[in-house]
C-alpha cells in the first residue's frame, strides 16, 4: 500500500504558558461572555471558564486538531454551564434583578438584546438537548445543519426541538427552520 | 436566510480561524457587522481588564491537573491494612449494597473523607468537598478489569488500565489509591470485568457511544457494548 502523502502528527511541545496566553487572547472574552450569559454571575462565569480551558489543556492533542477551536470551546462552555444550572435550579429563577448588562452581539441592537434575555428566561423549561440547540441557534446564529452536526443529531430532530421551543415561547425562528418542512 | 455572516463566523474570523473569503469581504462593506465585530473586540478588552492573564492561567492550570487525582495522604502499608480489614468484614457480613454478579465477582464503590466511610449507593451519590472514592474488587471468574469515567460534557477519562488494555486482577482487594474528582456536576464511573483483556480505546469509544445515547446525561448511561460484566455508579461532584 502506498504511504500517505500527509499524516497527522502531534502538535509538538505540550501546553505551557505561551499556549495559554494565545488561548486567553483569542478566545478568553468569547468563552467568558458565554459563561456569564448563562450563569449571570461574574465569579461563577470565571470558574466555569477556567473549567472549559482546563478541558482544552487536558485534551490538548484533540483540541489542536479541531478545525475550529472556538466552536469546540463554545460547545463545551455551553454544555458545562447548562449542566451547572441544572444542578442549581434556583439560578434560573431569581437572578434577573441583578442581571448584568449583556452587550448585544447580533444584528438589531436593542431588540436582539431583549431576545437574548427572553431566550435565557425561557431555557429553564426545556431539556438539555433543546437548551443546547437553542443557545447555538440563537446566540451563535448557527444554521440548523450546523447545530445538528455539532450536537450529533439529525436535522429533523433539531428542527423539531427548535420549533417546540418557538411554539412554547413565541420567540420566532429564522427562515431556515420555518422553511424546511 | 440572512446575508450576514453568523455571529460564530464573525467571532472565528476575529480569532484568525479559516472561514473562507466571503465573511471577510462582507465585513469590509457592512456597517452592522463591523459594529458587531467591534463589540466582540470590546468584549475581549473588558475580559482582559476583569480577569488578568496571571489569574486566568493559574486557575486553568490548577484545574487541568488530571481529572482524577490520586490521593497520596495514606501510606501504602496503612492502606493495605485498611483494605484487608474492610474485606474481611465484607466476607463475614456481606453488605447488601455491594454489587454482585454471576461468577462471584463484585465491585464496591466506597466513599471516604472527613465524615468517615460509606458505601456509595446513591444514584447519583453526592460527594462532599474532599471526599474520595475507592474501588474494591472481587474478581470471581474474571481476570481483567478496566475503569473509565465520563463527565457531563462527554469527556471520557481512563482511570485504571495497563498500557493500552485492561489490567490483570485476581482474588479480592482494592484498586490502588483513592480517587478525587475535579470540576463540578456528574461523573459516571464504569467498571468492566472481562475474561480477556479489552483495548482501552474500544472501552472509551463504547463509553462515548453510551453517553451519546443518553443524550448527554451520564446518569442515564446504559451498559457499554462490551463483553464481560459491568458496574456503573454516578457521582455528583461538590
Amino acid at each position: 500500500m502506498p504511504k500517505p502523502v500527509l499524516s497527522v502528527v502531534d502538535g509538538g511541545q505540550r501546553g505551557g504558558r505561551a499556549w495559554l496566553e494565545e488561548l486567553y487572547s483569542k478566545y478568553g472574552g468569547t468563552v467568558y461572555s458565554r459563561c456569564r450569559y448563562l450563569l449571570k454571575s461574574s465569579s461563577a462565569a470565571e470558574d466555569a471558564m477556567q473549567d472549559v480551558f482546563a478541558k482544552a489543556m487536558i485534551n490538548e492533542r484533540h483540541f489542536r486538531r479541531e478545525a475550529s477551536p472556538l466552536t469546540w470551546l463554545l460547545k463545551i462552555a455551553t454544555h458545562h454551564c447548562l449542566n451547572q444550572l441544572r444542578g442549581e435550579k434556583a439560578a434560573w429563577h431569581d437572578q434577573y434583578e441583578q442581571q448584568q448588562v449583556v452587550r448585544g452581539e447580533a444584528h438589531g441592537g436593542a431588540s436582539m438584546l431583549e431576545a437574548r434575555d427572553l431566550v435565557h428566561k425561557a431555557l429553564k423549561a426545556f431539556d438539555l438537548e433543546t437548551q443546547l440547540a437553542v443557545v447555538h441557534y440563537y446566540l451563535d446564529e448557527m444554521t440548523l445543519e450546523e447545530v445538528a452536526a455539532m450536537l450529533e443529531r439529525s436535522v429533523p430532530t433539531i428542527r423539531k426541538r427548535l420549533r417546540t421551543f418557538a411554539e412554547q415561547t413565541s420567540i420566532s425562528l429564522r427562515e431556515d427552520v420555518g422553511a424546511l418542512t | 436566510m440572512s446575508a450576514h455572516p453568523s455571529a460564530l463566523e464573525l467571532r472565528r474570523l476575529l480569532a484568525g480561524e479559516a472561514v473562507g473569503d466571503a465573511p471577510a469581504a462582507h465585513l469590509a462593506t457592512c456597517e452592522l457587522c463591523a459594529a458587531k465585530v467591534q463589540g466582540f473586540r470590546d468584549e475581549q478588552r473588558d475580559f482582559e481588564r476583569e480577569v488578568p492573564f496571571e489569574r486566568f492561567a493559574t486557575g486553568v492550570e490548577r484545574k487541568a491537573k488530571p481529572p482524577v487525582r490520586r490521593a497520596v495522604s495514606i501510606g501504602i502499608a496503612i492502606a493495605a491494612m485498611f483494605a484487608g480489614a474492610f474485606f474481611t468484614q465484607l466476607m463475614m457480613r456481606p453488605d447488601p449494597t455491594t454489587n454482585r454478579v454471576k461468577g462471584g465477582a463484585s465491585v464496591d464503590f466506597v466513599v471516604a473523607g472527613g465524615g468517615g466511610q460509606r458505601q456509595a449507593v446513591g444514584e447519583p451519590e453526592a460527594l462532599s468537598a474532599g471526599e474520595r472514592v475507592r474501588l474494591g474488587l472481587t474478581a470471581g471468574v474474571f481476570r481483567y478489569a478496566v475503569v473509565v469515567s465520563v463527565d457531563e460534557t462527554g469527556t471520557v477519562t481512563p482511570i485504571y488500565f495497563e498500557n493500552t488494555q485492561s489490567l490483570v486482577i485476581s482474588g479480592t482487594g482494592w484498586l490502588p489509591d483513592s480517587l478525587e474528582f475535579t470540576g463540578h456536576g456528574l461523573e459516571r464511573m464504569v467498571v468492566v470485568l472481562s475474561q480477556t483483556p479489552l483495548e482501552l480505546d474500544a472501552v472509551m469509544r463504547a463509553a462515548k457511544t453510551s453517553y451519546d445515547a443518553a443524550h448527554g446525561d451520564p446518569s442515564k448511561m446504559r451498559e457499554l457494548e462490551l463483553p464481560g460484566e459491568q458496574f456503573q455508579r454516578t457521582f455528583l461532584k461538590p
